[in-house]
């Protein structure tokens, strides 16, 4: 098909004339950025990107099983679909604010994390050597912050009910008062159901450089000083309905201490998520409210 | 105009006249692919012409070449291959190769003889088109006049601004 869609001459009228329902599919094969853009093309488009049937198919699949972690979620509070799926974008936290989940609002993909304190830390519960407190821009209301550990082991393990897909493993990790970590490289693993084992290595700190014979998890310095190690995928079967996610990260071959990292917890995305985003961020969309107040003309994005 | 779907002669015959007055006949298995056609034939036989008055007989033509290929793969035949799914995905690629004007024609056509699958494929061909574009591209792809108010506009504006980062 040509880039030219000239669907409109005088006699057929445009596309803004077709039937409601002939929109709202067209809609409906769109990702939820891509839908909202479009309302804003003109009346008849933003009357179909209200549409339940629109929105239905921006939520994952078995969508009311994420709903359902929240025990606070009522789905006959909202509006319509658009208004619950944009709730669903929201972090919201469950089992005891140790895990929190949110769909990713540009692609509807669902996002799990599991904080500090869902977490089985080795030494954990000991204020010698970790403690748990709060730091800005964190995920979880509350991290791990490490004190000093010469066994230093954290495991993790989700039983989730995620949509079909492939999906990535990160840490989030605040490095900028670590130390001590070059005597022995951190070695991270990742298994579904026992299966799909991946294994990574790597010093927190720059150097010595790569651990010989071992991949290397992707490093992300994020916006607000907290990094994330992508320690591997695995995928999600369309016949899965639950699986069991395992995973951790050890330092113990030399027993060095080691000193100073806050961990916040570690986060399951969507793998083809672009953008390492916290969860969809808020403060940013009001920081650009403020600033689209201030102008005068019509943004250039429109 | 005949399309043949089957050269089964036990086939019954569906005679449907487009709204320039073009008689086209059609296998049964052909018309039921239109959930619209089939309730009317299931309620008034295939005895009577079946006038179609909002679908002109160049779109009719275009809507049942779609309807015979697709009743045809749904048939098995001893001497011929089975037609593949990614045959089918490159003839329904063909298919929408076509002048955008026609497509809105076959979008209306789709949806009032509700044919799904064939409202999917052109919809998504229109998906396919817009996909990724402003708000401003897509009026100029789609020819489309702005009617917002100002007012309207910024209340949008507010709605969905993240979308917009």
């Amino acid at each position: 098909m040509g880039d030219n869609l000239q669907a409109s001459n005088s006699s057929e009228g445009g596309l803004d004339q077709l039937p409601l329902n002939c929109l709202g599919t067209i809609l409906s094969f769109l990702t939820p950025r891509e839908v909202e853009i479009a309302a804003y093309v003109c009346r008849s488009f933003r009357e179909a990107s209200k549409w339940n049937f629109v929105w239905e198919k921006m939520l994952p699949p078995r969508y009311e099983q994420l709903a359902a972690l929240d025990p606070a979620f009522d789905a006959t509070r909202f509006r319509d679909l658009r208004e619950f799926y944009f709730h669903l974008c929201q972090f919201s936290l469950f089992a005891n604010s140790t895990k929190g989940f949110w769909l990713d609002r540009n692609t509807g993909g669902a996002c799990l994390g599991i904080g500090a304190r869902g977490l089985d830390i080795t030494w954990g519960n000991d204020l010698r050597y970790w403690k748990l407190t709060t730091k800005e821009d964190s995920l979880f209301p509350e991290v791990a912050q490490l004190e000093s550990v010469c066994w230093f082991e954290v495991k993790g393990e989700i039983q989730c009910s995620l949509p079909p897909g492939d999906y990535t493993l990160s840490w989030r990790l605040f490095l900028v008062e670590a130390y001590s970590w070059e005597s022995e490289p951190v070695h991270f693993t990742l298994s579904k159901d026992g299966l799909q084992h991946i294994e990574s290595k790597c010093y927190l700190t720059e150097l010595p450089g790569e651990v010989p014979g071992f991949r290397v998890p992707t490093k992300r310095q994020l916006d607000d000083g907290w990094v994330e190690y992508d320690v591997g995928e695995f995928t999600v079967g369309s016949d899965e309905k639950n699986c069991a996610v395992r995973f951790a990260m050890v330092a113990i071959e030399k027993l060095y201490w080691k000193y100073g990292i806050c961990l916040d917890g570690a986060v399951i995305r969507p793998t083809n998520l672009k953008a390492a985003t916290r969860v969809n961020d808020d403060e940013q969309t009001v920081h650009e409210a403020e600033q689209m107040r201030c102008q005068q003309d019509i943004p250039e994005y429109c | 105009m005949h399309f043949q779907g089957s050269p089964n002669m036990a086939e019954k015959r569906v005679k449907l006249i487009s709204s320039d007055n073009d008689e086209f006949e059609v296998d049964e298995a052909v018309a039921f692919e239109s959930e619209t056609l089939r309730n009317m034939i299931q309620d008034t036989g295939t005895n009577v012409p079946i006038s179609i008055p909002n679908v002109s007989s160049d779109i009719l033509a275009k809507v049942l070449e779609y309807c015979s290929y697709h009743a045809e793969t749904m048939e098995t035949h001893d001497d011929k291959p089975p037609i593949t799914d990614a045959q089918i995905r490159e003839w329904d690629a063909d298919f929408v190769d076509v002048h955008p004007a026609t497509l809105y024609s076959l979008i209306l056509a789709a949806n009032y003889l509700n044919i799904k699958n064939l409202l999917d494929l052109i919809c998504q061909a229109v998906a396919n088109n817009i996909r990724g574009k402003t708000a401003v591209e897509i009026r100029k792809i789609l020819h489309i006049q702005d009617d917002f108010t100002y007012e309207e506009e910024m209340e949008i504006r507010r709605e969905t601004k993240w979308a917009f980062d």
